[in-house]
Parts: C-alpha cells; sequence; structure tokens
C-alpha cells in the first residue's frame, strides 16, 4: 500500500455549513428567541428534518476512507450500505486542487478526482477535503498517467504529442472586469432577484411599508414619471448593478487568471478566496467553444473554454464548470489561439450556411410557440382587464415576441458549418453566440433531422456528437442544407 | 442497401407505451376538473390549465392511435460494414450515422410491455450518448448484436486502436 488508508480532513463536514446545519441552527435560533421550546420537543418529524443532513455529512466523512496501491485508488464508503469504489490509475484524468480562504486557514485542500467513466456512461467524481499534507502526496500518486485511456477507442494519431516550450499567459485585470460587465445576463438577474426578495422579506420584517419615506417617495416617483419611463428606469438600474455585480464577481472567481502552456499539457490557475489549479493534457482536449453574449459580439470578443473527458461538464458549480482556457478573446485572435494550443485547429475549410429561403423554419422553434403563446396570454389579460393597471400587460407580450424574432432573425445570421480532416467548426445560437471548434477524429457520430417538408426541400439540422464529458458532449446547427450534412459525413473517421 | 425494420409487432408494444401514457394525462386532466368543480375556482387561469388539460389528452389519444402505426413507417437501420444508420422519427425524422469504429458497448434489453410480445431493443453506447434500435426479435437482435461486436474487433485490429 503507497498510501491510506486515509479519512478526509475533519473541516469536511462543516464545508456546506449554511446547507447542511441552517436548518438546525434556524430551530434552534427560533426556539431560543421565541423562548418556546414545542417545536424541538413536541414534534419527531422536525427532529429527523433538521438533523438527517448533518449526520448525513458525518456519517459520510467517518466511514470513507481512501487508498492507494500502485494500480487503483480504493474508496471504500457507507455506514448501513457499505459501497467499495476502485479506479484503475490509468483511467484518471484529473486531479483538481481548490482551496477556499477557511481551508487555507486551515491546513485543508479540496481534490476532485475524475476518470474517463463518463465514456460507459456512468460519472466517478470523487470530491474530499484533505490535509494538505495527504492532497499533495495523493496528488502526486494520481498523477494522469501519458498511457492513460483517451476517451476514444481509436489511438492517436500522434498529432497532438507536438512539444513547444512552455508560453505564459497572465491576463489583466481589466480583461476580468469587461468579462463580468458584458458576460449574459440572465443567470445574473436571477440570482440578484432572489437576493433582493429575501433582502426584501427581511426588511419588511421591520419596517412597515406605511411608515416608511423610501416607499413614499417611490410611490410618488413612479406617480410622476409614469408607468413606461418607470419601468425603463427601473430595468436599466438593475442592469447597471447586474453589470456591475457581474464584474465583481467575475474579478474575485478568476483573480490572477494564469495559463501555463507547457506543450503537452495545459495548466490553469485562478482565484482570490478559493484558488483553483488544473491540468489539462493537450490529448484530453477534443476541441474548443466560444461563447459570445450579445454585448460581447458587439466588442468582437467572446470567453473560450475546451472540452475534456474528466474536466467541466456542464453547470456553474466549482466542479462542475467547463474549464476556461481564455477569458476574454478578440474573434480576429479566435484561429490563431486555439491553432497554437491544437495544431489540427489550424485549417479552416469554407463554411455552409442556411440558404435563402430557410429564415422561416428559424421561426418554427419552441422560444417563438412559448413567446406567441405569452402574447396571447397578456392581451386575452389586458382586454378583460382583470386588475388594476392589467390593460398594458400586453406590452410584456410584445416585448417577449418582438425577442423571440429578433433571436430567430439573428439564429440564421449565426448559423454556419465547415468541415474537414483536421476540425469541424460548427456556429449557432440566437442573442448568445456559440462557436463549437472539434477535432474530426474525436467526432463520434453526425445525425441529421428534418419536417417531412423541410426534408423534401434538402434542409436538414445537422448535429455531432463528440468525445467530451456527457452534458456537453454534441452540438446542433439548424437548417443546413444537405450539401453540409454530406461535406461532414464525408470527412467522418470510420 | 435498403433500410431494415423493427418487427411488426413493436406497433402494439409502443401502442401499449403510448396507451399508458395517455391513461396517465386523462388521469390528472380528469383531476384537475374534478378539483376545480369541487372547490369552486374560477377565473382566467382555471380556463387555461382546463383548455391546456383538454388539448394534452386530445394529444396523447391522437398518439395512441396514430403515432405507433407512422413511426412504424418511418423506422429503419442498416447495418454495415463500418457504420450503422439508425433513422427514426413521427413528424421530425432523424437520421444518425454511428461509426462501428466508436462503440463502446452494445446491450441487448428488454423492458416489461416488449417482453409480454417477446421484443428486444438493441442498445449501442458511445461516448458522446446512446442510440437504440427497437423493437426486434430475439434472434434478430442477438444476431446484430454479435454481428457489430465482430466488426468492432475487426476494426480495432485493422486500425491498431486500444
Amino acid at each position: 500500500m503507497k498510501f491510506g488508508p486515509v479519512r478526509g480532513h475533519p473541516i469536511y463536514i462543516f464545508e456546506r455549513f449554511i446547507v447542511d446545519f441552517a436548518p438546525m441552527m434556524a430551530v434552534v435560533i427560533f426556539s431560543v428567541v421565541r423562548g418556546n421550546f414545542d417545536l424541538l420537543t413536541s414534534n419527531a418529524a422536525t427532529y429527523v428534518i433538521i438533523l438527517a443532513a448533518p449526520f448525513n455529512r458525518i456519517a459520510t466523512y467517518l466511514t470513507t476512507t481512501y487508498e492507494i496501491d500502485d494500480v487503483r485508488l480504493t474508496v471504500k464508503t457507507g455506514w448501513l450500505v457499505k459501497k467499495n469504489m476502485e479506479v484503475p490509475l490509468s483511467t484518471i484524468t484529473t486531479v483538481d486542487a481548490s482551496q477556499s480562504v477557511i481551508q487555507k486557514l486551515i491546513g485543508a485542500v479540496k481534490l476532485n478526482i475524475d476518470n474517463a467513466s463518463n465514456v460507459a456512461g456512468t460519472a466517478t467524481k470523487i470530491t474530499m477535503t484533505f490535509s494538505e499534507e495527504n492532497a499533495r502526496k495523493i496528488k502526486e500518486l494520481l498523477k494522469p498517467a501519458d498511457n492513460m485511456v483517451d476517451g476514444a477507442n481509436i489511438v492517436s494519431d500522434g498529432a497532438e504529442t507536438h512539444t513547444e516550450t512552455g508560453r505564459d499567459y497572465v491576463f489583466k485585470a481589466k480583461d476580468l472586469l469587461i468579462m463580468g460587465a458584458i458576460r449574459s445576463k440572465g443567470a445574473a438577474l436571477l440570482k440578484l432577484y432572489v437576493l433582493a426578495s429575501g433582502a426584501f422579506s427581511f426588511i419588511a420584517g421591520f419596517i412597515t411599508v406605511s411608515d416608511s419615506k423610501a416607499a413614499h417617495w417611490l410611490e410618488m416617483e413612479f406617480e410622476a414619471l409614469g408607468i413606461t419611463a418607470s419601468l425603463i428606469i427601473a430595468f436599466a438600474a438593475v442592469m447597471v448593478i447586474a453589470v456591475i455585480a457581474g464584474s465583481i464577481g467575475t474579478y474575485i472567481k478568476y483573480y490572477g487568471f494564469h495559463v501555463m502552456d507547457s506543450g503537452d499539457a495545459i495548466k490553469i490557475k485562478y482565484g482570490l478566496f478559493t484558488q483553483k489549479s488544473y491540468t489539462i493534457l493537450k490529448k484530453k482536449i477534443s476541441g474548443f467553444y466560444y461563447t459570445q453574449s450579445l454585448f460581447m459580439r458587439l466588442l468582437k470578443t467572446g470567453t473560450l473554454y475546451c472540452f475534456a473527458i474528466g474536466y467541466g461538464g456542464g453547470g456553474d458549480d466549482d466542479t462542475r464548470e467547463d474549464p476556461i482556457i481564455v477569458p476574454l478573446i478578440r474573434d480576429s485572435e479566435l484561429r490563431m489561439v486555439m491553432a497554437r494550443l491544437l495544431p489540427e485547429m489550424q485549417e479552416v475549410s469554407p463554411s455552409v450556411v442556411p440558404g435563402r429561403g430557410t429564415q422561416k423554419y428559424f421561426f418554427y422553434s419552441a422560444t417563438m410557440v412559448f413567446a406567441a403563446i405569452v402574447l396571447a396570454a397578456t392581451i386575452s389579460l389586458s382586454i378583460a382587464d382583470f386588475w388594476a393597471g392589467s390593460g398594458l400587460l400586453w406590452i410584456i407580450g410584445a416585448v417577449c415576441f418582438a425577442m423571440g424574432i429578433v433571436g430567430a432573425l439573428m439564429q440564421k445570421k449565426n448559423t454556419s458549418l465547415s468541415s474537414n480532416a483536421s476540425n469541424v467548426t460548427m456556429t449557432y445560437g440566437g442573442f448568445k453566440k456559440t462557436t463549437v471548434c472539434v477535432k474530426t477524429r474525436n467526432i463520434e457520430t453526425v445525425s441529421a433531422r428534418a419536417g417531412l417538408f423541410k426534408a423534401r426541400r434538402g434542409i436538414k439540422s445537422v448535429s455531432i456528437g463528440f468525445i467530451a464529458p456527457l452534458a456537453t458532449a454534441g452540438a446542433t446547427a439548424k437548417n443546413l442544407p444537405d450539401t453540409a450534412v454530406d461535406m461532414i459525413r464525408s470527412d467522418l473517421i470510420f | 442497401m435498403d433500410y431494415s425494420k423493427p418487427d411488426i409487432k413493436a406497433v402494439k408494444s409502443w401502442r401499449i407505451g403510448q396507451a399508458i401514457g395517455f391513461a396517465i394525462t386523462f388521469a390528472i386532466a380528469a383531476g384537475i376538473f374534478t378539483a376545480a368543480y369541487i372547490t369552486g375556482w374560477d377565473g382566467p387561469v382555471r380556463i387555461i390549465v382546463e383548455i391546456t388539460a383538454i388539448g394534452l389528452s386530445i394529444y396523447a389519444l391522437i398518439g395512441m392511435v396514430l403515432f405507433p402505426k407512422l413511426e412504424y413507417m418511418q423506422w429503419g437501420y442498416k447495418v454495415e460494414e463500418d457504420r450503422v444508420v439508425i433513422r427514426h422519427g413521427i413528424f421530425f425524422i432523424k437520421e444518425s450515422v454511428i461509426p462501428v469504429i466508436r462503440i463502446q458497448n452494445i446491450t441487448v434489453s428488454q423492458g416489461p410491455i416488449n417482453r409480454r410480445f417477446g421484443l428486444f431493443n438493441v442498445e449501442i453506447a458511445l461516448a458522446s450518448g446512446t442510440f437504440e434500435i427497437e423493437g426486434l426479435t430475439r434472434e434478430t437482435a442477438d444476431t446484430i448484436s454479435e454481428n457489430l461486436k465482430a466488426r468492432l474487433y475487426t476494426r480495432i485490429a485493422e486500425k491498431g486502436v486500444l
């Protein structure tokens, strides 16, 4: 046995303090403040609810051990149901380390260990916090091997084994701030709404609307400006807050973003409070994707991510976030940067785009149906005038519908596909444009989909499936001519 | 090479599946109507919910009567030397090309409805997802499965893979 068996660091128990311990704390504090312990003493179900999460966390910590020998990592876990997971060292693709401020203070490191098992449809992500010394030993022992499974059932053609001298890319604070400011604001606005709702509910407990001068002032201003101007000002204010919050949040999260290209691998480090670092072997990278929000497109910039087995897989949390390669990059530099990292990305072929008369097919979408339903519903409510002010609800429906139309127009403009023996490049999306560039040898399937009438006109939506974390292993470009399907199929490796 | 088709008994199997879907949709719709009647719920939201429930029930009923036949007409698959082609769909036809060399594993499966008709599905798993050939007899499913395995090993030997 080279290492272990060892448990993780005890801080693991308290890592999700808010989620696991908050209900228990809330009930205790509530009971103490009210001076009434009935809630704790009279209801057995309360005990189960408030103690289940902390108990589960403690039980997981106490019953989970890690061992490493010459060939495998063994994780034994479980209290009532024992589970013994053996992961061959040769399949391990990822050993990420991250350290929050609190973890740094007490000498703990969180490790995410992953292998290529999503190839077989089952995820084997292992997340545990260890002492700094144990984390260092584990990282050393589990260092991804060169001869490991690369997720494909086909050998490497050797193209990725080039060894260039190391290059370092450090991104300026200005880039991170701009990236945060111009990123897609949907998720940020939703978070803002949740935070604002929570804050208002809390404040409402102390201040009643009738005695609030601010509320009275807002009411007066609202009447003076009128509903349209008030809504525009409110929207602008929310957007400004979202931009500022997005900038600061991105700056903190990606602080000191640093990419080191050592030839065969890319090492990425970033983070102010929670520091992250991970190494991706280039042979594991199937390709890249480049996303641009509307604001990013106006500035001709975007963010470059990569697809690699064992890394990311969609989502915004620390363990599932796709690896960012360049936080902010200009359109004109995209191909050059991709080619510098993977030579297969160098070759550029002419693109196939949706032909004339295909615009109407972009309107036949779930988004447009939803927009039409919202429009119809708001018009109905406006006509019926159910409550004061509902006569103007149709404006919201009209805005939704107009955005649907603009989105469909932009989808046609953004859609394209090009293919050659080295790479396949697919661009799609409406307000948020995505360009996917994948090695041809890592493409697994090509699918074409069309309704009966569309098929007769030789128009199809083309999907590719490629080697990547399962949640991100596909891309679709809509309403392309048959030639696009033939072109990509002719390049597919059989 | 022409497309092969699933066994004709697959139509009945799919119809039973659709019938279960219809029964669930209809039960939910009936529940909504009953609850609205008992509680005296009124207003525009009730109308929207009831119209939606009726619409979904009618769609599920049409699905039960028409879709299995339509689906059977469109279904087709080809197992060639180096690739598998699967074509299926009702209103939208999807045709997928899968290189044999990309196959990670092949599974022959049978659900409870298919068991009643002696039908099987062949699942072809790749790193990027799973594809399925549905409604096959045991003999056909085994033949396809064995055939694909043999071709996969041949291709692996030819291409010098892992």
